[in-house]
């Protein structure tokens, strides 16, 4: 649940309460008021019992007149005792005291240790403590029998105490054994209730006054409708202090309502959106990103890799060469990273890392300047999950290769698109990212904090020029859980793909 | 992350360093935090800064101009022999000598910096490894060979005494890095003129010319299996020690000549950028200020020619390859916030795509049924297919955990997983799902329905599949009996538009439900999204 809604809470019962002054009375508190209104005294609630009411209406009526003050209630708390589970063992199993009075009698004499034969270990140090007061005590880790003639009595007198406890039916008085048991412990059940005994006042004598004359319509039917009975009758005002059945409804998922907004921002920009899939080589996902093989991002321990039971040729294999190329000897005057290239590597099956690799395959698709792209997709970490940290998450990547793609007009994009999802006081730093340069960070204000919004860059031209990209590439990029984190004010980012149904059909709606 | 107490910071650099700290970290970009202790943490391609004295020197130059280059001495001295067997075990070694002041405190430092080269361009020693050594120690000429490893004995710097092959069993370091010499009896060594062990590369150093704070006169050995990350580590070694004030001198090296050049020609190189490269890649009106003045306070020496410049790179800067490297320091010198923000004017018109359409639609048609939207996660725990055949046709060969360990290749599961979770709420519940499942390695789009309560049932789940279908779909609706292990028999069916087959619907068997630890009864329908709107443009 969210602050909001907590704190709005006992708002919403202040105003039904202030209105309940003016309200009139509903057919049952009428009924119990005109009853009452028949006694001179005090009536114990009990004895209330207007005709054709059932228990339970009638204490509510008398709740709502007392709210309203039409009625006096004095009342007065009465203790009550039941049996714990603890007592309802005993009184199934009995006593433990009579159960080693028995098992000694049958076998003249046990062995202390023999005792948990017959009964529980903790039972065995009550019961043996219960006969002792009897005067029969074990000696030499041994219990021998010893006839104690009031002792068969008082057990059958506590039995049916236990009995009587349990219906109900106990009396207080019956020769200390509630003293006993209460000392005992753990085997009784206190219960304390209120009873309310009222009389109607004079707030009360008036309001009955006033309401006198005709029947009240409740609820409007056809029948009414059509008879015409309502042109006699006096419609029942609406009760606001009823609570309203809650609905069982349903709505987007919060991260729906993100990955809109973000799509929304972007088609109205003029990008277009870009299709990918989970599952990529490590070709296009690293290779073609200028990611040399012994990257650390490459490792096992940062990437899922994959294996696939069908043979599936690769998508787009020319990437091979083309990076081969780049990473062995360079482009242009960019030397390269000189080490020998492994196609293996390339062939690799992982889960994308990011949607980059989107972007690179599309642009390689569509050569053509200007474009303007972006996705909103899933990309996947090999990452311990924890209340900020996910396996998968959702990425936003936005891009555009064209003459004018610089570090001026990324700046420029960058900031509109957060201002528009919301964020102020943006700045940009510098970062660092291997396959851009400059490479930026964007950064916001939030709640008197700098949040690191996301990265970008200007595309390497090792990236760019391999793929026959003849104009620059930027692009920018960030994680949308965090924004749900900020949005929906969640403590736990995991709360978003396990979720609480209460949370899911509650969360403040904003936008 | 390069990290020291907060005391011995200020104690060694003065109050003022901290000040400039924070503001240099807007300049070059790395990550700060100051406590009890301070810490930096760099981007990985400026492994030239990773210390509190090159900062300090990067500092200097940036805000006063204090220029202390890194400038090395070539020389013909004759001081390390190379044996063409110890090539054989591990083929490459450069070294130099660094002399100064005594080192005091800053050894620490340089174990640090050295254990940084180790473990990033190092590779943990597999690529390169680093002995550093106190000159006066020693007695030169050096020699690098090979011993046999049962034979030559020695104490390690942290006082081990054994032959290698039992420093290689024993001592943690042998244990680490025993495996990268290899199988062979022999282990590269470098003595000096009277035997003494100076490093087994790339295990361990030896007590004999342990480095210490006393020491002022240093021989650096750097020793691997990969040219360019020895040229790139004694670039950032040497640049390292001149930060601290030591002038370099190499000895005469006995490594090819045209590995010489490349070496000799990395320090020093000349990059050329020309000025429409800079507007290309920082926009048209950024390129106001001087660039020789900025690239400069950045330590690259600038001279104007032609139409754009020819920049002098530093050794140690072993992150600039090219034109784009030297214009990003350009940016970062003049500042990012003086990088004026101008409208592309981008005239395309943005659309989504029609995978994403779709997706609308059904949910709205899901929330107008009263249904809540839920989002699962794509990898998803294996318990669910320990009795279940899995479809996807792949798997992951790395599982981080048991619940994210599979690739889901259905809706409905994941479902059965929240109704599990959320089995304390209200009833009846009712949720659907739309995402991508991997199918036979293929991925497609899914829509689950998903409804529990006392009354959940397929004629329930029929209801709403059908609203559904009325609405996208004006082909006609067929039904045909199926099986599945997790529905009950007779109330699973597959659902076909035409002669499609768009999905399934059915009510789940009670031994999946008692799997799932669920009470009530729970029906689904999930359909293919591409074969449910197949007429949807």
């Amino acid at each position: 649940m969210t602050e909001l809604s907590k704190s709005s809470f006992p708002l919403i019962l202040y105003i039904i309460i202030m209105h309940q002054e003016t309200m009139d009375l509903s057919n049952n508190e009428l009924a119990v008021l005109s009853f009452l209104s028949g006694k001179h005294e005090y009536v114990e609630e009990d004895q209330v019992i207007p005709p054709g009411m059932e228990r339970r209406e009638a204490s509510n009526a008398i709740s709502w007149l007392e709210a309203k003050n039409l009625i006096d209630v004095v009342r007065t708390e009465e203790v009550s005792y039941g049996l714990s589970q603890e007592g309802i063992r005993y009184l199934e199993e009995g006593l433990p005291e009579k159960r080693i009075y028995d098992a000694v009698e049958k076998y003249s004499e046990i062995d202390l240790r023999e005792l948990e034969r017959f009964l529980p270990a903790s039972d065995v140090r009550i019961g043996l403590a219960q006969l002792a007061k009897f005067g029969l005590r074990p000696s030499g880790g041994k219990i021998a029998f010893k006839t104690i003639p009031q002792f068969q009595d008082e057990v059958l007198r506590r039995q049916s105490f236990l009995e009587s406890v349990s219906s109900g039916s106990y009396s207080v008085l019956e020769g200390g054994l509630l003293e006993h048991f209460k000392r005992r412990g753990g085997l009784l059940v206190e219960r304390k209730r209120t009873r309310r005994k009222m009389r109607i006042n004079a707030s009360g004598i008036a309001a009955l006054k006033e309401s006198r004359g005709g029947s009240r319509i409740e609820t409007l039917t056809p029948e009414i409708i059509a008879s015409g009975a309502w042109r006699e009758s006096v419609f029942r005002a609406f009760d606001l202090s009823a609570p309203a059945e809650k609905f069982n409804g349903g709505y987007y998922h919060p991260m729906s309502i993100l990955i809109k907004m973000v799509k929304d921002i972007f088609t109205n920009m003029g990008f277009t959106e870009m299709p990918g899939h989970y599952i990529e080589t490590a070709g296009w996902n690293m290779d073609a990103l200028f990611i040399p093989q012994d990257h650390p991002a490459r490792e096992m321990q940062d990437t899922f890799y994959l294996n696939s039971s069908r043979d599936t040729r690769m998508e787009l294999p020319e990437i091979i060469d083309l990076s081969r190329k780049v990473h062995e000897k360079g482009v242009g005057r960019y030397p390269g990273w000189g080490y020998r290239f492994d196609e293996n590597e390339s062939r690799k099956l992982l889960l994308r890392t990011h949607t980059t690799v989107s972007t690179v395959r599309y642009l390689y698709e569509h050569r053509n300047a200007p474009q303007a792209v972006f996705s909103v997709e899933k990309v996947f970490r090999h990452e311990s999950t924890d209340w900020k940290h996910l396996a998968e998450l959702h990425q936003i990547e936005g891009a555009y290769y064209g003459k004018n793609a610089n570090l001026s007009t990324l700046k420029s994009l960058m900031r509109r698109f957060y201002s528009a999802l919301g964020f102020k006081d943006i700045r940009f730093i510098p970062s660092y990212y291997p396959y851009t340069e400059p490479s930026m960070d964007a950064v916001a204000v939030v709640n008197g904090k700098e949040v690191e919004l996301g990265g970008s860059g200007v595309f390497r031209p090792e990236v760019t020029r391999p793929i026959g990209l003849r104009k620059p590439v930027i692009a920018w990029g960030m994680g949308l859980e965090r924004v749900a984190m900020l949005f929906f004010g969640l403590s736990d980012i995991r709360h978003l793909y396990r979720s609480d149904l209460e949370w899911l059909k509650g969360y403040q709606i904003k936008g | 992350m390069i990290r020291r107490p907060l005391s011995e910071i200020s104690h060694f650099f003065g109050e003022s360093y901290l000040n400039r700290l924070k503001m240099f970290s807007g300049v070059v970009g790395y990550g700060l935090d100051i406590d009890d202790e301070v810490k930096v943490e760099l981007n990985p391609d400026r492994l030239d800064l990773a210390s509190f004295h090159s900062l300090e020197r990067a500092m200097n130059l940036y805000y006063e101009g204090r220029e202390s280059p890194l400038t090395l001495t070539w020389t013909d001295m004759q001081l390390l022999h190379v044996g063409k067997d110890a090539l054989g075990l591990r083929p490459f070694i450069l070294c130099f000598v660094a002399e100064g002041s005594s080192l005091g405190e800053k050894v620490q430092d340089l174990i640090d910096f050295q254990e940084r080269i180790h473990s990033s361009i190092g590779k943990d020693r597999k690529k390169v490894s680093i002995g550093l050594h106190d000159m006066d120690k020693i007695h030169p000429p050096l020699t690098y060979v090979t011993a046999r490893q049962e034979e030559l004995s020695f104490t390690t710097y942290d006082g081990f005494q054994g032959t290698i092959r039992e420093i290689i069993s024993g001592h943690p370091k042998g244990m680490l890095y025993g495996v990268l010499i290899g199988s062979s009896d022999l282990a590269p060594v470098i003595l000096d003129s009277e035997g003494s062990v100076l490093s087994v590369p790339p295990i361990v150093n030896g007590n004999h010319s342990l480095v210490d704070p006393g020491t002022s006169k240093l021989f650096v050995d750097i020793t691997g299996t990969d040219f360019r990350a020895l040229r790139d580590s004694f670039y950032l070694l040497a640049g390292e020690l001149s930060s601290y004030g030591f002038t370099i001198a190499v000895p005469y090296l006995d490594i090819p000549r045209s590995r010489k050049r490349h070496l000799m020609a990395f320090h020093n190189r000349s990059v050329r950028v020309s000025r429409r490269e800079i507007k290309e890649v920082l926009g048209r009106e950024a390129v106001s200020a001087d660039p020789v003045p900025a690239l400069a306070r950045m330590g690259l020496s600038a001279i104007p020619e032609g139409g754009g410049f020819i920049v002098t790179v530093p050794g140690n800067r072993i992150d600039i390859m090219g034109a784009v490297d030297i214009i990003e320091d350009y940016a970062k010198s003049s500042g990012f916030d003086a990088i004026p923000e101008l409208e592309p004017q981008i005239a395309t018109a943005g659309e989504v795509l029609a995978s994403t359409r779709k997706a609308e639609t059904l949910r709205g048609l899901g929330i107008g049924m009263g249904f809540q939207e839920i989002m699962t996660f794509v990898v998803t725990s294996s318990k669910h297919y320990n009795n279940r055949e899995y479809s996807g046709g792949v798997s992951i060969i790395n599982p981080k955990s048991v619940d994210n360990s599979v690739i889901r290749d259905r809706l409905y599961l994941n479902t059965l997983e929240f109704f599990s979770n959320n089995k304390n709420r209200g009833y009846p519940q009712r949720v659907f799902e739309i995402g991508k499942v991997v199918v036979n390695t293929e991925e497609e789009p899914r829509l689950c329905f998903g409804l529990t309560g006392s009354r959940a049932s397929i004629n329930d789940a029929r209801k709403y599949a059908e609203y559904v279908l009325s609405r996208v779909s004006r082909t006609s609706i067929s039904y045909q009996p199926a099986t599945s292990g997790d529905f009950i028999d007779g109330r699973y069916v597959l659902v076909s538009l035409g002669s499609v087959e768009a999905g399934f619907m059915g009510e789940v068997h009670p031994s999946v439900l008692q799997e799932f630890d669920l009470q009530m009864p729970v029906a689904f329908v999930e359909f293919r999204v591409d074969k449910l709107m197949q007429h949807t443009p």
